[in-house]
C-alpha cells in the first residue's frame, strides 16, 4: 500500500479531496495522512498530490509485516514475554536485564 | 479626500462620480492603490476588502467583517498576544527542500543497469560453457565475459553509491519534514486563534452592529452578527458604519445621493456606477 502524509494546509486539503472523490483507492484515512491502495491508480493519486505540493507530500510504500519471516524469534519471544510480565510498571530495560531477552539498545542497533 | 478624473478635481467626503466615465471597480482599485493619484485618501484597512465596494451583489460574512471593522477601532482580544507569538514563530520556521526525485531516479536507473548487465554476464557465461563443451576456441567468449563481468562490477558500485546517497538524502528529508510539520501545527494554531479572536470581536461589537443596523435604511433585524439573517447588503452597510477611520467606500446602489450615503455609512463615500 502507499502511505501518503501531508505537511501543509493546502496539501492536506487536496488529500481530503482525493479521499472523498476516490474512496475506492483509499484503504484508511488518518487526519493529514492516508493509506492508498497499492494499485497503479493509488500511485497515480499519490504522484498527482506530490506533483502539486512537492515537498509537502511524503509517499512511502508499505508492506504487511510477517513477524515469522521478518522478525527474529528472540524479538518475538521478548515481546510476548514482556506483555505477560507480572508488574505492569516494570520498564523493558529492567525486565530484560538478567533475562534471556535482548536489551533495548541491542534491538535499536539491529535493522530488520 | 481628493479625486480627479478627466482633468476635473473634486474634494470632499461625499463625491458623486456617476456621470464620470469611471466604473465602481476601477474606483475601488484606485482607492486601494497608493500609487494611483486619481484618488488621494487615507489608506484602506482590511475591512475595506469586505465592504469597500457596496453594490447590490455584495457578499459578506457578518462575523468576519464585524471583526475587521472592530480592528479599525483598535479593538483587541485576549488571543492577540499568542497570535503575534505564533506569527513570529511561523516567520522564523525554515523549511528546507526535500526533493529526492533525482536521487530516487538514479537508484532506479542504477538497479536497472545491474539487472541488464547481470543477464549479459549470464548469457556470455553460457556461451563460454557451450564453446568449451563443443571443443571450440572459447577465448573470444572469455574476453567478452571478462568485459561483461567488469561492467557489472562497476554498475554494482554505482548502484550502492546511489543507494547510499538516497539514504542520506532521506535522513535530511526527515529533518526537513519535522520543520514542515511544525509549520503546519503553527498554521493550524494561528487559524484557531484568528477564529477565536474574530468571535470575541464580534461579541464585543455586537451592540455596535445592532445600533448600525437600526440606524440604516434597511429592513433587517438588529441582532448579533452571528445570528444576522438580513441581506448581505445590509450587513455590509452596518459593518461600514462601524469601521473607523475608513478609506472612501465606493457605493453603486442603495442610496439616492452621495450625501445621504455618507451620512448613513459615517464614512467618506464615492458614488459610481458598477
Amino acid at each position: 500500500m502507499l502511505l501518503v502524509v501531508t505537511y501543509s494546509r493546502a496539501a492536506r486539503q487536496s488529500l481530503r479531496n482525493v479521499c472523498r472523490t476516490h474512496e475506492d483507492c483509499v484503504v484508511r484515512r488518518f487526519g493529514r495522512a492516508a493509506l492508498l491502495a497499492g494499485t497503479e491508480f493509488g500511485a497515480f493519486q499519490a504522484l498527482r498530490l506530490r506533483e502539486k505540493h512537492a515537498g509537502d507530500v511524503q509517499v512511502e510504500r508499505t508492506v504487511p509485516l510477517n513477524e515469522f519471516s521478518d522478525v527474529p524469534e528472540r524479538v518475538r519471544d521478548a515481546a510476548a514475554a514482556y506483555e505477560s510480565r507480572d508488574a505492569a510498571s516494570t520498564p523493558y530495560a529492567k525486565f530484560a536485564a538478567g533475562s534471556p531477552h535482548p536489551a533495548p539498545e541491542s534491538l535499536r542497533g539491529e535493522e530488520l | 479626500m481628493r479625486v480627479s478624473f478627466d482633468g476635473v478635481e473634486r474634494r470632499g467626503a461625499a463625491i458623486d462620480l456617476r456621470a464620470e466615465p469611471v466604473s465602481a471597480e476601477e474606483l475601488v482599485a484606485a482607492v486601494r492603490d497608493p500609487g494611483d493619484d486619481r484618488v488621494v485618501c487615507s489608506p484602506p484597512q482590511t475591512v475595506h476588502e469586505r465592504v469597500g465596494l457596496l453594490h447590490s451583489g455584495v457578499r459578506v460574512r457578518p462575523v468576519t467583517a464585524v471583526a475587521d471593522a472592530a480592528r479599525t477601532r483598535r479593538a483587541s482580544t485576549e488571543y492577540d498576544e499568542e497570535l503575534r507569538a505564533v506569527e513570529a514563530e511561523l516567520a522564523a520556521v525554515e523549511v528546507p527542500d526535500v526533493d529526492l526525485e533525482a536521487a530516487r531516479e538514479r537508484v532506479a536507473a542504477a538497479a536497472a543497469d545491474v539487472d541488464r548487465l547481470d543477464e549479459s554476464v549470464a548469457r556470455t557465461s553460457g556461451r563460454v560453457e557451450a564453446k568449451r563443451e563443443g571443443d571450440a576456441d572459447p577465448s573470444d567468449a572469455e574476453a567478452d565475459l571478462q568485459k561483461a563481468t567488469r561492467k557489472l562490477a562497476e554498475a554494482e558500485t554505482d548502484y550502492h553509491a546511489a543507494r547510499e546517497t538516497l539514504a542520506t538524502a532521506r535522513e535530511r528529508a526527515q529533518d526537513a519534514r519535522d520543520a514542515r510539520q511544525r509549520r503546519l501545527e503553527l498554521q493550524d494554531r494561528r487559524e484557531n486563534l484568528r477564529r477565536a479572536a474574530r468571535r470575541a470581536l464580534a461579541d464585543d461589537y455586537a451592540n455596535s452592529f445592532r445600533c448600525a443596523v437600526r440606524a440604516l435604511p434597511v429592513a433587517a433585524e438588529p441582532v448579533h452578527p452571528r445570528e444576522f439573517s438580513g441581506s448581505d447588503w445590509a450587513a455590509a452597510c452596518a459593518v461600514a458604519r462601524i469601521a473607523r477611520p475608513c478609506a472612501p467606500l465606493v457605493v453603486s446602489s442603495g442610496f439616492e445621493d452621495a450625501t445621504r450615503a455618507r451620512a448613513a455609512l459615517v464614512a467618506p463615500v464615492l458614488l459610481a456606477e458598477l
